[in-house]
């Protein structure tokens, strides 16, 4: 493959996302950067780096989608940030005005994903960072004579970063906000050690269920409606509002029409399958 | 330990703290020493996290450190308290950024503020409308100092620290 066929096969990756060789392309990628640096070509070397990353971030992006087909969440959860990660250092190199490569378009959802995700604590662990490496040198980082090498930059073909070579855990603590988002917090079964995922997918599956390709289009917008008292039937006047305002239910929203509730909106470009719903309640 | 995500703070007030406080640190070597008595801008440790024994930094301190060696226009001249081999960086992994404490004299500190917001800009990318960052900046004065503290979104650090910085350095 040459670089013309190869950029092609990554700006229509919305025909042929389940039909191209990645780790073909990835592969001649490799070759063709191997002898740009050979040249000491750097820029065209760099170019390369970015089409690679292109390459991953295109390959996570579908890879959340067919795992959230198979209802594996928290692997889904995973390759969103990898895209996340990926998407932020390619940012610094690239620049796609007219998203020919998608990536905006990927940005955009893997947002809208996370934003439906129910995760909501986080374990965070506090570490000392006490020998770092530079990833192109292999130099310790020395903070009054450093390497020269710059963490993010792109140096024969690749992105520089510092390695942690010696370090201490010194704390763990509970986040609402990860540094690194794979850290989720699961119960555990005392009995048999398993892990025991209690998270309510609902939103999740609601529009994956209605969504026939990862790269049609779906908007988002959360408000706030009142849902009938009748789906609160089982809470006592006395109880805390199911508004979550932190009042008495019946000094809240009982007093309304109906109690307050996060409402999400959701709008496809391309309409779902006719025999899905296009409202759901979910608790 | 549980953290609250995200607090608004910020805070002006007059502190005994300078520059020479920093100079007589038991961590302080004689040649480092030499260094930290020239420079207008000390970036200082943490002291007493958990049981760890030594200073640390929070992280990204050697990349401000750089940064602002890079950036400092010859009128900055910023030091680290901390020799080479004991430089050690806590990382909170949460999304935070934690710039950490330091003190510059009065005429560089408008400099200062302004180089430490280009820095996170560059650092955060995508992400700087969206961050809050912690960081705390002693101006030292011919002895008469004021602190200040800012926790808040990284893109208001500097029109809420800059005018009260401007003020001090231009009394």
């Amino acid at each position: 493959m040459n670089i013309k066929y190869i950029t092609k096969q990554l700006k229509r990756v919305n025909l042929n996302y389940n039909i191209r060789k990645s780790t073909r392309i990835l592969k001649d990628l490799k070759k063709i950067k191997k002898i740009a640096v050979k040249q000491n070509d750097q820029k065209k070397a760099k170019e390369l780096w970015c089409f690679e990353q292109i390459l991953h971030v295109q390959n996570q992006y579908i890879d959340a989608y067919n795992l959230l087909k198979l209802k594996k969440y928290y692997e889904v959860w995973n390759s969103l940030e990898r895209f996340e990660i990926g998407y932020s250092s390619l940012l610094k190199h690239f620049s796609d005005p007219d998203d020919e490569y998608w990536l905006e378009f990927m940005n955009k959802h893997v947002i809208q994903y996370q934003s439906i995700f129910p995760y909501n604590m986080f374990m965070s662990p506090e570490y000392l960072k006490m020998e770092v490496k530079c990833s192109i040198c292999n130099q310790v980082i020395n903070i009054r004579n450093p390497c020269g090498h710059k963490k993010g930059e792109i140096y024969d073909g690749e992105m520089c970063t510092h390695l942690i070579t010696k370090g201490e855990v010194i704390g763990t603590s509970l986040v609402f906000s990860p540094g690194q988002k794979y850290s989720v917090v699961f119960k555990n079964d005392p009995k048999t050690g398993q892990t025991i995922d209690h998270y309510n997918y609902s939103s999740v599956k609601w529009v994956i269920d209605r969504l026939q390709s990862p790269f049609h289009n779906w908007d988002l917008e959360w408000t706030k409606i009142r849902q009938p008292h009748s789906k609160f039937a089982h809470m006592k006047k006395d109880d805390e509002c199911p508004c979550e305002s932190g009042k008495k239910y019946k000094d809240c929203c009982l007093l309304e029409s109906g109690v307050l509730r996060p409402h999400c909106q959701i709008i496809f470009s391309v309409a779902p399958p006719d025999n899905l719903t296009m409202y759901e309640y979910f608790d | 330990m549980k953290h609250e995500s995200y607090e608004n703070t910020f805070e002006v007030k007059k502190t005994q703290e300078s520059f020479s406080d920093w100079l007589n640190k038991p961590y302080i070597s004689p040649n480092l020493q030499k260094s930290l008595v020239t420079a207008n801008l000390l970036i200082i440790p943490i002291e007493g996290v958990r049981d760890y024994k030594g200073p640390v930094f929070p992280d990204g301190t050697a990349d401000l450190f750089l940064y602002l060696k890079e950036n400092a226009q010859n009128k900055i001249i910023p030091e680290i308290c901390i020799d080479d081999e004991d430089y050690v960086e806590l990382v909170m992994h949460w999304d935070l950024i934690t710039i950490g404490t330091i003190i510059v004299t009065d005429l560089v500190a408008p400099l200062a503020v302004n180089i430490i917001y280009d820095f996170l800009k560059a650092r955060l990318g995508q992400k700087f409308s969206k961050t809050h960052v912690k960081i705390e900046i002693i101006i030292d004065k011919e002895g008469q100092s004021t602190h200040i503290f800012y926790e808040g979104p990284s893109e208001e650090l500097s029109d809420k620290i800059l005018p009260v910085v401007k003020k001090i350095s231009e009394k």
